[in-house]
């Protein structure tokens, strides 16, 4: 398992081919930006996403207890994917 | 004004009778009302951090009412329209639309500008509510608009539209009026809401639905779950989906609190049902499955839920029992039901699988028809089939609406008599069922090439159309994917070309002519469309062609 800095690479970089796919100003996202409310993914295209890091990084993320309000922003995916990972 | 702009303002309407006094009659609003004065105190609604009574949302609504009204000199329509969606401000819109003895128009703001200029042109509306959330839109919605419009707007708000659009006229929503002391006068025919619906070839098909169908819905199912003043109902979604009228009136009615699920939590809402000891619950089957997929829905972790209600997909048996385990002292029902025939119109009370009727190939059965309603299976010749054959399920009763709005073809298409069974008008609703020997109804699949998104009716072909136009090629489709099992993950754009493709351009333009749930997730190129031994094209091959596309990792 990588460091917390692989899984935002790794995520940053789905985002970026996700922008380029579908000609969104992506810029330089913060950790709060909200994936789903920016329009950048739909419910479905966020499902994909976890399970793409979970095939990475060989791991479940577990969102049991995460805050709603941060689940589905840049950093709450990171940080879910290295809790579940730790807890493994 | 001259006189063929006065014809465009009086919407010829599909379900509208003469307007006789119905002694008795309680409409929509008035259910509504009758809970405000038995409780005026107690909450009537929940969105984010304000709460507002009884008695709060009801000066809300009548004051919209007073104002509708004091506009009708100028703008005469059945229909009011508004922009917005799931804050205070669309709640009281709908509302106040209905204290004014209007049907309502849903617009939602993040729909494509053409789209919703296309609705306000269809459904004839002359005054339209915008929400603070709608604002933006109205530079790219009015120059679309073919009439003149008066734009009920915050405040703060008017003096820079009203320079900006001319031929429009802006009105404060706070403008000093006298609220309403009276409910509206309705009939049981009058519209109540109009909503639009994915069309075959392209164009949104209107679906007016009346207060006698809307009525004969929300009375039935309020009693039938015994919905409380202490009940504390979700409300998930969006208000232009018929499903989110159950959601607000069943509430209503009931004296009942209604919580707006904010948008972070619609994927995923355990934290918000547990924050809010929610004790009922109505969305669509995927929302099981994302929150699985989560692993949010843990047992026992829904304590406070009593009922749970799913509908507008498939909901299959599996979800259906992991939902019970994090819910166990709720029950659950599958309810079925097309927007033609109000929101829903059978039910399957679940109790999990006991390997009967209960399921088909994993999904649960859509049951038996309300009470005074009527469904019937019928072969191409509209025959009865007997228990155990597939045909297509036909609706009839007072919950189905007469006919699509202003469109007599697609009305006559639908809207039938059935042969042997005079003088009643069945809807045919092109999905395909089955009965067993218990008269327990299941559903099978779609005659046509419809498919649900997240409980959105979506047409292939509308989709499809937007990948030909956007790609330039007559050599294009749309695939639900996964290709033929019961819940749709995505929609795919499929464009035969041997010249490589702008999946960037044919996106940009499907976003512009279609909602959200309805744009492709990608568009997959192929040598060719192969095609069948009927000269159309073989959906069948073309999914394996994606499919190996998908597998190398397009």
């Amino acid at each position: 398992m990588q460091g917390i800095d692989g899984v935002r690479r790794f995520v940053l970089e789905r985002l970026r081919r996700r922008a380029q796919t579908i000609g969104f100003a992506l810029g330089d996202p913060s950790d709060d930006m909200n994936l789903m409310e920016s329009g950048l993914f739909d419910s479905l295209g966020f499902v994909e996403l976890i399970a793409a890091i979970e095939e990475e990084f060989e791991l479940e993320v577990d969102f049991a207890d995460v805050d709603p309000e941060t689940f589905t922003t840049v950093g709450g995916v990171v940080d879910s994917a290295v809790r579940s990972a730790k807890a493994a | 004004m001259s006189d063929s702009l006065a014809s465009t303002l009086e919407p010829r309407r599909a379900s509208v009778g003469p307007a006789e006094p119905q002694p008795g009659f309680l409409g929509l609003y008035d259910g509504f009302e009758r809970a405000a004065a038995e409780g005026p105190d107690r909450p009537a609604l929940v969105v984010g951090d304000e709460t507002l009574t009884y008695a709060q949302l009801s000066l809300r609504a009548r004051r919209l009412g007073a104002l509708i009204h004091s506009l009708e000199a100028e703008q005469h329509s059945e229909l009011v329209a508004f922009l917005a969606t799931r804050s205070v401000h669309a709640y009281a819109a709908v509302l106040g639309i209905l204290a004014a003895g209007r049907g309502y128009v849903p617009l939602h703001p993040d729909f494509p500008n053409e789209r919703t200029a296309r609705m306000l042109n269809l459904s004839g509306v002359g005054i339209v509510v915008v929400g603070r959330e709608g604002l933006d839109r109205l530079a790219d919605v009015l120059p679309q608009v073919e009439r003149e419009l008066t734009l009920v707007v915050p405040a703060d708000a008017v003096d820079g539209l009203a320079a900006r659009f001319a031929r429009h006229r802006f009105v404060s929503e706070d403008e000093d009026v006298r609220p309403l002391d009276a409910g509206p006068s309705v009939t049981r025919d009058s519209t109540a809401y109009l909503l639009f619906t994915s069309g075959s070839t392209g164009l949104p098909k209107g679906v007016p639905i009346s207060h006698g169908n809307v009525t004969s819905y929300v009375d039935y199912v309020r009693t039938l779950y015994e919905i409380e003043p202490t009940d504390r109902l979700s409300q998930m979604f969006d208000l232009t989906f018929d499903l989110s009228v159950h959601d607000m009136f069943v509430c209503w009615t009931a004296g009942a609190c209604l919580f707006s699920v904010p948008a972070a939590s619609l994927m995923a809402p355990a934290g918000f049902i547990r924050k809010n000891d929610l004790t009922v619950w109505f969305s669509v089957p995927s929302v099981i499955g994302f929150m699985q997929r989560f692993r949010m829905l843990k047992p026992g972790s829904l304590p406070s839920l009593r009922l749970s209600l799913f509908c507008g997909e498939p909901l299959l048996a599996n979800m259906a029992d992991a939902w019970l385990e994090a819910a166990p002292d709720s029950r659950l029902e599958n309810l079925y039901g097309p927007t033609e025939a109000t929101i829903a119109i059978s039910r399957f009370p679940w109790t999990g699988s006991h390997g009967g009727p209960e399921s088909l190939h994993g999904v649960v059965s859509i049951g038996r028809v309300f009470e005074g309603q009527a469904a019937c299976i019928v072969d191409e010749r509209g025959a009865e089939v007997p228990a155990g054959e597939t045909g297509e399920l036909c609706l009839s009763g007072s919950q189905v609406t007469t006919g699509y709005f202003n469109d007599p073809k697609k009305t006559k298409e639908r809207f039938v008599e059935l042969p042997g069974r005079p003088g009643q008008v069945w809807y045919r609703t092109g999905d395909l069922a089955r009965r067993t020997d218990d008269g327990v109804m299941q559903y099978v699949g779609r005659l046509d090439q419809q498919v649900q998104v997240l409980g959105h009716r979506v047409e292939l072909a509308e989709v499809g159309q937007a990948v030909r136009e956007g790609s330039g090629s007559d050599s294009a489709i749309a695939l639900a994917w996964p290709h033929g099992e019961p819940q749709v993950e995505a929609i795919y754009g499929v464009v035969a070309t041997s010249n490589g493709i702008e999946t960037r351009s044919i996106l940009e333009h499907c976003k512009r002519c279609l909602p959200d749930y309805a744009v492709p997730r990608d568009i997959v190129g192929v040598e060719e469309l192969p095609l069948n031994a009927n000269g159309k094209v073989d959906r069948n091959a073309v999914a394996r062609m994606v499919k190996e596309v998908l597998n190398a990792g397009h």
